[in-house]
């Protein structure tokens, strides 16, 4: 048992007792019932999801539609109070996650496919293939990831579907030095060495023994770039080189209200914040509890 | 005394040579090695770390590809083999690693990696190998069930016994043992010991038991290989090894034993060579003997020529040339040296 005991750093879940049959799904329920974090990300995670899908028909009022009630402040009629054009702030709020969480969404899984892929290569061909991966990344993080963006943005035009190619272009180098450095160091395990020595191709030791287990924290930066992403797709939104006003989106909703918060109409732009920084955080808790769950020994 | 029988696996000449980037230099992992393994009998390779066993068990499977030197399986030499009949003998040679929980993939159940090389090799459908599996770990002692387990949730013991399971799944005839039980805590060890024996009888493997046990060798193997510095120092029978050594390096590495036997201690000890200073570095060896500088006995001649293995009776070989020629040699299984000072060769 010694291996049990000498366990790794510390994880943000207490470790289930790991039997020896515990399945992933069970596994994640035990979460679920162990800890208060986990049911508070994972509800997030499921709210915004859900808003991502449903949130413009669920939405009380009109989105886009001005209406003489401007600046109200919150009451019953208007949970989160009216805008400068009338609008609802609280329809608004529910119905932005249709653009901010699909756009992070289709980015990151969008790099993460292509990262770990490239990473994958990387490692497996360390000649002038690998060398061209590594020095490419270096020049794209040698520039700050949202000045970059910007520049993008503006030089590919401001659609949507251009927003999410660069994000998810910007977050491959993560991605690909990450699991490049994982599979370096995998390969070295006995368990891939007794895997050649059983006969398996190179193909099946790459795509079943080394990629899984490489992908472990993969997914776990995943939730990180997940909620980076929301947070440069609702940034260039905010500097107006995103998703264009009146569509509702956060970035944008907490500019449009940026100048009434020293007026005292903090309800424009703190609504939308709020509810931008709940989502980042409930997709960091779940990808910690991915993690937890995909780990059971490296 | 060798059964007349033909060996199993033959190695010869062996020489791995890892480059130091950057550096012409190299380390010496393995310097000509050459051994051979009988059908049913077990060889043990015994030496300190970074004596080269290690290197030696790999570069048998072809995990590490060998600098130069045969190895010669039932009379095919697998270093000439290419990529896809090479995958092919696979089936025929197995290793059993030193870490049990590092040599299983810890995303996949016990009982698939125990079929995977079932399935790889196309031995047999998926049901038959879920059979096949269930009488493997039948085979190691465990139960059925375990097939669902994950390497994290069982004990070390018992993992290497799984290890072991997909080991003999595709009926190999030589596995490498490469220090299977040091990682275990000591009770383990003797369940591990006794499934190895076992099989051994029931399947009639070949195993090379690499280990720095010494008594554990002692216990399991039929003949000894010394190693020191990526070359077999002596290679004979165990009694030979244990009741007469000739080599000095042997001699002192029987001197650390600890034997439980007090008598046994004592007499290990007396009969024991010092050597003086560290195991020098594997880098840029000189053409001498590997000992020279360590060895009590040590003469000129030692510094100036590349020492051979030699056959000083039958079955029992000794890389020394004082030994080989008489000049160091030792009354008796327990005695000190007698050293014949300004004799030289005759």
């Amino acid at each position: 048992m010694s291996h049990l005991e000498a366990e790794r750093e510390v994880e943000a879940f207490p470790r289930a007792a790991v039997g020896r049959h515990i399945r992933r799904r069970d596994h994640f329920v035990l979460l679920l019932k162990q800890s208060w974090l986990a049911r508070i990300g994972v509800s997030i995670v499921t709210i915004a999801l859900f808003l991502t899908v449903f949130g413009p028909y669920i939405a009380p009022y009109d989105l886009i539609a001005a209406t003489p009630d401007i600046y109200e402040s919150p009451s019953t009629t208007h949970f989160f109070g009216t805008d400068g054009s009338g609008f609802d702030i609280f329809s608004r709020v529910i119905a932005a996650p249709r653009y901010d969480v699909t756009i992070a969404l289709v980015a990151t899984i969008l790099s993460l496919v292509l990262g770990s892929m490239l990473g994958l290569i990387g490692a497996f061909f360390r000649g002038w293939t690998g060398e061209l991966l590594m020095r490419g990344s270096d020049s794209v993080q040698a520039f700050p990831l949202f000045v970059l963006a910007i520049i993008f943005v503006i030089g590919a035009g401001r659609s949507l579907i251009n927003i999410v190619i660069i994000i998810a272009l910007l977050s491959v180098p993560i991605f690909l030095r990450l699991i490049r450095s994982e599979v370096l160091s995998l390969r070295e395990r006995a368990f891939v060495e007794s895997a050649t020595a059983n006969g398996s191709s190179r193909m099946r030791i790459a795509f079943r023994h080394v990629l899984p287990n490489a992908m472990v924290p993969g997914f776990a930066q995943a939730s990180i770039t997940m909620g980076y992403a929301i947070i440069i797709a609702a940034g260039l939104s905010f500097l107006g080189a995103g998703v264009q006003p009146p569509t509702p989106e956060w970035g944008s909703m907490i500019a449009g209200g940026a100048n009434d918060i020293i007026n005292g109409r903090w309800w424009i732009s703190i609504f939308p914040g709020a509810a931008m920084a709940l989502t980042v955080f409930g997709f960091a808790i779940v990808g910690e509890m991915i993690q937890t769950v995909l780990l059971r020994r490296t | 005394m060798q059964a007349p029988s033909k060996p199993i696996l033959e190695v010869r000449n062996l020489v791995k040579h890892f480059p130091l980037r950057g550096t012409s230099h190299v380390v010496h992992a393995c310097e000509g090695v050459s051994l051979n393994v009988l059908p049913g009998e077990t060889l043990g390779i015994v030496g300190e770390s970074g004596s080269g066993k290690t290197t030696l068990g790999r570069c048998i499977l072809r995990l590490i590809e060998p600098t130069s030197g045969e190895i010669i399986f039932e009379d095919v030499d697998i270093t000439k083999l290419g990529r896809r009949q090479l995958r092919r003998l696979r089936s025929d040679i197995q290793i059993v690693f030193q870490e049990p929980l590092d040599s299983f993939n810890p995303q996949l159940n016990i009982g698939y990696q125990i079929a995977e090389p079932l399935l790889v090799h196309r031995y047999c459908n998926k049901a038959e190998a879920k059979r096949r599996v269930g009488e493997l770990l039948g085979l190691v002692g465990l139960p059925e069930d375990f097939e669902n387990a994950y390497p994290s949730g069982v004990s070390g013991g018992e993992l290497q016994r799984c290890s072991i399971a997909r080991a003999i799944a595709t009926n190999p005839k030589l596995i490498v043992l490469d220090e299977p039980t040091s990682a275990l805590p000591p009770g383990t060890e003797d369940e591990v010991i006794a499934v190895l024996r076992d099989l051994q009888e029931k399947l009639g493997l070949s195993y090379v038991f690499i280990s720095h046990d010494l008594l554990l060798v002692r216990s399991l193997c039929r003949r000894i290989a010394v190693m020191y510095l990526g070359q077999i120092v002596e290679l004979g029978e165990r009694d030979t090894i244990f009741g007469n050594p000739r080599h000095p390096y042997t001699r002192a590495l029987m001197a650390s034993v600890l034997f439980p036997d007090p008598t046994q201690r004592r007499q290990a000890g007396q009969r024991g060579e010092q050597l003086e200073g560290e195991i020098p570095s594997p880098i840029d060896l000189p053409d001498a003997c590997y000992l020279a500088g360590r060895c009590p006995h040590v003469r000129d001649r030692c510094r100036e020529e590349l020492q051979e293995l030699t056959e000083v009776e039958p079955g029992h070989w000794v890389r020394c040339w004082r030994s080989a020629e008489g000049e160091l040699t030792y009354h008796g299984p327990d005695s000190l040296p007698m050293e014949r000072d300004q004799g030289g060769p005759s």
